[in-house]
């Protein structure tokens, strides 16, 4: 058995190694997370270890922990404070190991993983490209193998997106399934808690931990092993005309299906053709929720001036937020009562199971997204949540999950999604995907160093507790 | 580029986004009755509740 003093200092010699050329990290915090593993592993066996129990894990840095004030990624003062975060103190009662803060999206409000405040988070299996966001550090830290699981949120696909871009598990449970508190807020109606890991097993044990609700315990072990979906009704999502999704991912999306039918389920095509109506109430209720809180900050060092310490991309979406009227926010509030009822009375009553894309497109290169201008930026960050979005709007549960891997080398993902409070179904077919489509046992490759295409944030920047300033 | 001009940019595309959202949800807005209630979303989720 591997004591957690041994999970560790592996997970921190990775993270040396790879932190120059991913950026992933905010801080490292080493004296701590070696001395809170000789804790875990001075506890008497008898306290009950669990799958959890050494675990060394990532936090995005918007959650309060023991001693450590989140930064958001952003260079504007963050006003969060109070108790550490039910998340933090949950996962530290079943015995993992904190070892630091990940890379973020500035406020968790964009989905690309670049940073003014940060510099650029890279994606492990081709450091070229962009992590996706906004849980960009918790992806690219599982992905690489460093930490075996990830703490993230999600408001429209920020633990979805990255993680299918890293090729990696991201779960985003229904809503208000795993507390909130402690979490700095971007859109409190969206607002979720995630996770992302590597293997299921361990992504249902943290969930399980961490959810507020008894779990309904799966019918897949009393089915057969050799069809472990056996009858499952799984619906495959009809893209909507005009849907522009890379040819890779529809091959992705009709591999997976082929799959799930072999395992059992029963596999037809399902239409959602509001889903674009779903968008755009979500658009409308974030942007009012993401004003209201953040918009309005000013930085001591700015005097009068609000908006000067946010990078211009969230300038100009908190702006937007702020021209909002409450009559639009509350509307966009009453159409999602319809837009539920309509889901889980119609689809989820058919289909235990819907399957979709996560992003539309392959992970692009950061040095494409850094030269598109700022409109463009905007609609494409729009079209790159298309089909994670709608199931924030509706507060579903929802799973990427890994599904191989393109001609280039990139990983692709598809996003499992189920009605209200079923995550175990979600984990239950990804559990009998992961030895079919085997993502767990191939890994990135870290490249010689005269190969990495910037220069990152060295191990030494980030040793302290606190935010790397640029 | 002056930094007056930025500002005025900025804040031009900031409009041109919330009037985008807007539109693209008016057609969604036009079925609402007075009845549709913003929680009823939250109830129907709880509802779903397996215990």
């Amino acid at each position: 058995m591997v004591t957690a003093v041994a999970a560790t200092t592996e997970a921190l010699r990775l993270a040396g190694a790879w932190q120059p050329a991913l950026n992933c990290f905010v801080s490292l915090d080493e004296e701590n997370a070696l001395d809170r593993a000789r804790q875990v592993d001075a506890l008497p066996v008898a306290s009950g270890a669990s799958a959890l129990t050494g675990v060394p894990v990532g936090f995005k840095d918007v959650f309060v922990r023991r001693g450590r004030r989140p930064r958001a990624g952003s260079a504007a003062a963050v006003e969060l404070d109070g108790a550490a975060a039910d998340v933090d103190t949950t996962l530290r009662a079943a015995g993992t190991v904190d070892i630091g803060s990940l890379h973020l999206d500035e406020l968790a409000y964009a989905v690309t993983g670049r940073s003014e405040a940060l510099g650029d988070c890279r994606n492990p299996w081709d450091l070229r490209r962009a992590t996706g966001g906004s849980s960009s550090g918790p992806a690219a830290a599982v992905a690489a193998g460093i930490v075996p699981l990830a703490v993230g949120t999600d408001t429209g696909g920020s633990v979805r997106l990255p993680a299918a871009w890293c090729g990696v598990l991201g779960l985003k449970p229904t809503y208000s399934a795993i507390s909130t508190r402690g979490v700095l807020p971007l859109s409190p109606s969206h607002d979720t808690v995630g996770l992302l890991a590597r293997d299921v097993a361990l992504l249902r044990a943290a969930y399980r931990a961490l959810a507020a609700a008894p779990h309904r315990r799966p019918t897949a072990a009393q089915r057969p092993s050799a069809r472990p979906l056996l009858d499952l009704p799984v619906g495959v999502l009809a893209l909507p005309d005009g849907t522009d999704l890379d040819a890779d991912l529809l091959g992705a999306l009709a591999t997976v299906s082929q799959v799930l039918a072999r395992l059992g389920a029963s596999v037809g095509a399902e239409a959602m053709p509001d889903l674009g109506r779903y968008n755009a109430a979500a658009a409308i209720i974030t942007a009012s929720e993401a004003a209201a809180l953040h918009g309005r900050r000013r930085h001591p060092a700015t005097a009068g001036e609000p908006w000067a310490d946010y990078q211009a991309g969230t300038r100009t979406r908190l702006r937007a937020g702020t021209l909002l009227s409450s009559g639009d926010y509350v509307d966009a509030l009453r159409f999602r009562g319809r837009a539920v009822r309509l889901v889980v009375e119609g689809l989820f009553s058919r289909r235990a199971v819907l399957m979709a894309p996560v992003a539309p497109t392959m992970p692009p290169l950061v040095e494409e997204l850094a030269s598109t201008d700022s409109t463009d930026l905007g609609r494409e960050t729009a079209r790159l949540i298309e089909f994670t979005r709608p199931f924030s709007f509706l507060g579903l549960p929802s799973l990427a999950v890994p599904a191989g891997f393109s001609a280039d080398g990139l990983p692709m993902a598809v996003q499992l999604v189920a009605g209200p409070w079923q995550e175990e179904v979600l984990l239950d077919v990804a559990e009998a995907l992961q030895p079919v489509l085997g993502w767990s046992q191939r890994r990135p490759v870290l490249p010689p160093s005269d190969q990495w295409p910037v220069a990152g944030c060295s191990t030494a920047d980030v040793r302290s507790p606190g935010v790397r300033t640029t | 580029m002056s930094d007056r001009t930025d500002e005025e940019a900025e804040v031009a595309a900031a409009a041109s986004t919330a009037e985008g959202m807007v539109a693209r949800f008016e057609e969604s807005r036009a079925t609402l009755g007075l009845a549709d209630g913003p929680s009823d979303w939250l109830v129907l989720l709880q509802g779903r509740r397996p215990w």
